[in-house]
């Protein structure tokens, strides 16, 4: 189902809108900021919330990410609204949502078999030197692919390069 | 200010769903992340019961403030 309006037209209502607006706070619900009266004469009400049968809002903004917005939206038709619990657990769960989405953003690293070999190693917590005597190679050597991989991860530090390629060593 | 407490229950939905999101995996680039994420969102709206569920995204001018340049329209998830 889409609502049925251009997103100019929506994007043009956007700082009207109590969530996404940005103004009021990462958790909050239309019945937080609007009366039921001025609720009803808004654009929102008129051309969102009416044409689907929904009422009630409550909106989880996730930190922005430089000029992009993201708000997951959930609507209630009339005579259920949200409750202090439905704003607290969402207060809760936001971090996580947004960690989540992050890592799903994020293209997977490509590295070679000796690179994720290396880095599988370093997850366990072995020292370059420990990695090389496993692998029968030099200790420079260590180093010089785990600079590569660093370049190709766009890592600062070894615990970033393992946060970063963490699908694959999963995989 | 009030306080509010949250039910035992309530607690273990947040940490089950806290667990879907680490479990999620990473995936390659893709167009649209809503494609990706159909167990997140269904979770989500397990936590906090809804009759429809939106994921918005935009993008907002940087030359003039309050003024959208770009973005969709509102498709509804749930």
């Amino acid at each position: 189902m889409v609502v049925n309006f251009d997103a100019d037209t929506w994007l043009a209502h956007l700082p009207e809108h109590p969530i996404m607006s940005g103004r009021y706070g990462p958790v909050v619900a239309f019945s937080d900021v609007l009366g039921t009266l001025e609720f009803r004469r808004s654009w929102h009400y008129l051309e969102c919330f009416r044409p689907n049968g929904s009422f009630y809002e409550i909106g989880l903004a996730l930190p922005r990410q430089g000029v992009q917005r993201s708000v997951i939206s959930f609507n209630r038709k009339r005579g259920r609204d949200f409750t202090d619990r439905d704003h607290l657990v969402l207060q809760l769960i936001r971090p996580h949502v947004h960690a989540a989405l992050q890592r799903l953003g994020r293209p997977v690293p490509q590295l070679t078999a000796r690179q994720l070999e290396i880095m599988r190693l370093v997850a366990q917590g072995l020292t370059n030197g420990q990695i090389a005597h496993r692998l029968g190679t030099a200790e420079k050597t260590v180093g010089k692919h785990l600079e590569n991989t660093y370049e190709r991860l766009g890592a600062h530090s070894r615990v970033h390069a393992i946060a970063l390629c963490d699908p694959l060593l999963r995989g | 200010m009030g306080s509010t407490t949250l039910s035992t229950r309530d607690v273990r939905a947040v940490l089950d769903l806290a667990g879907v999101c680490a479990e999620l995996p990473a995936q390659v680039q893709v167009d649209d992340l809503a494609d990706a994420v159909p167990e997140l969102l269904g979770a989500l709206a397990g936590l906090v019961r809804c009759d429809l569920l939106f994921w918005d995204r935009s993008s907002w001018s940087r030359s003039s403030v309050g003024r959208a340049s770009s973005g969709r329209g509102r498709p509804a998830w749930w």
